[in-house]
């Protein structure tokens, strides 16, 4: 394989995993993107 | 072009193990990891310093703001002392809003490292999330190699935002490992005085506090509080749940049958409770699973409710008084009819004599 072809994969794996990241980040809670809030609340 | 093969190669190796860092994390972590991130999320330090360094307890209380503001410790002990003189032990764990899911996970860490005759689950009153999301405190308590069974049985929608939320907190949780404790706050100082309540001498929505002291003694027994009749399957004590919810009522049921350890759930008042709507007994839960609450008449007779609630849904002092003085009957009635023993407060006394 060659080092051209390669890096061509890391970079499609970097961007799928960018992917993955923001679909997972649309699971997280809005309380929990603000803790402030909650500090605020106690 | 050698470098930015290296540098992709490093930025896929990081995000992969970031992705990926509730599987691992916890490897490399304390369970009590999360007394380094209290500053910003409320008191998880202090219910962390119960759980992981506490001690055998009689009764643990364990819900949200509206126990850490309802029960006066003090008043309870006086309560069940003027019934029983004996002393008894308790403890309040709380967070802020509800969460079955987080007290579950709360309870199998306090019950792997002590144990209590009594646990106190506050009933959910409400669901400010319309209980969609797991508690956002729970992915500070949550492993999944330490319940794997229950994590994959979860509804997926559930089991992925539980993750996320740990994925999004594990950076901090690394660096609250390596950094240590970040330093408590004064609020986490004043929960810690009284046994993990937080009281306020506050008048209802910011008007003057009047401190008011009931004469009439508190009678209540446990009939008086035990509602009866049947748990409609969607609904707990009349509030609505979910079927993930549910698993979570499971999950806690089956906990407390290993260690031998009996639960009521308790409703507290709230302004504008009526006490009606009576739930149930239920067999569906074989460990001891009753279901108990305190109307507002009851506590507080014909007097003016709002000299015992600092908000709506929130008692101040006067009424935490109350209800402290009222629940330490209820234990000494539950005692008195052999329905539970408890001891620990006299083993303490005991361990400390022999010292």
């Amino acid at each position: 394989m060659t080092g051209e072809r390669m890096r061509k994969i890391l970079l499609a794996t970097l961007w799928i995993q960018i992917g993955c990241a923001i679909v997972l980040f649309q699971f997280v809670g809005p309380k929990s993107l603000n803790p402030a809030a909650i500090y605020g609340q106690f | 072009m050698r470098s930015r093969f290296f540098a992709l190669l490093v930025a896929n190796i990081i995000l992969a193990l970031f992705l990926t860092s509730p599987f691992w994390i916890w490897n490399f972590l304390d369970e009590e990891s999360v007394t380094a991130v209290s500053r910003r999320t409320g008191n998880n330090a202090l219910a962390a310093e119960y759980i992981y360094h506490g001690r055998d307890i009689d009764v643990l209380f364990i819900g949200s703001s509206q126990l850490r503001a309802g029960v006066n410790h003090e008043s309870l002990r006086e309560g069940y002392r003027a019934a029983t003189g004996k002393d008894i032990d308790t403890l309040t764990i709380a967070h802020n809003w509800d969460g079955l899911d987080l007290v579950y996970f709360k309870l199998r860490d306090f019950l792997e490292n002590n144990k209590t005759n009594l646990v106190v689950v506050e009933s959910p009153n409400y669901d400010p999330e319309a209980g969609n999301y797991p508690h956002p405190d729970t992915k500070f308590f949550f492993r999944i190699s330490d319940d794997p069974e229950l994590f994959w049985e979860l509804p997926k929608t559930v089991s992925l935002k539980l993750y996320a939320e740990q994925v999004l907190v594990a950076p901090r949780l690394l660096l609250g490992a390596i950094v240590g404790e970040t330093g408590r706050d004064e609020m986490h100082k004043k929960v810690a005085a009284d046994r993990g309540a937080l009281l306020r001498s506050q008048g209802f929505g910011g008007q003057a506090f009047q401190p008011t002291d009931i004469s009439a003694k508190c009678q209540l027994t446990v009939d008086d509080v035990l509602l009866s009749s049947s748990l409609p399957d969607e609904k707990l004590f009349g509030i609505p749940i979910q079927h993930w919810e549910r698993q979570f009522l499971h999950a806690i049921d089956s906990l407390l049958k290993q260690n031998s350890t009996k639960v009521i759930f308790v409703r507290f008042p709230y302004k504008s409770f009526a006490g009606t709507g009576l739930v149930e007994r239920n067999s569906e839960f074989p460990a001891y699973w009753d279901d108990y609450a305190f109307t507002n008449e009851q506590l507080f007779g014909d007097h003016n409710l709002e000299l015992f609630y600092y908000d709506r849904v929130h008692l101040n002092t006067n009424g935490a008084s109350r209800f402290g003085e009222c629940m330490g009957g209820v234990l000494a009635d539950m005692e008195s009819k052999g329905i539970i023993t408890f001891s620990a407060a006299s083993d303490t006394a005991q361990k400390e004599l022999l010292q």
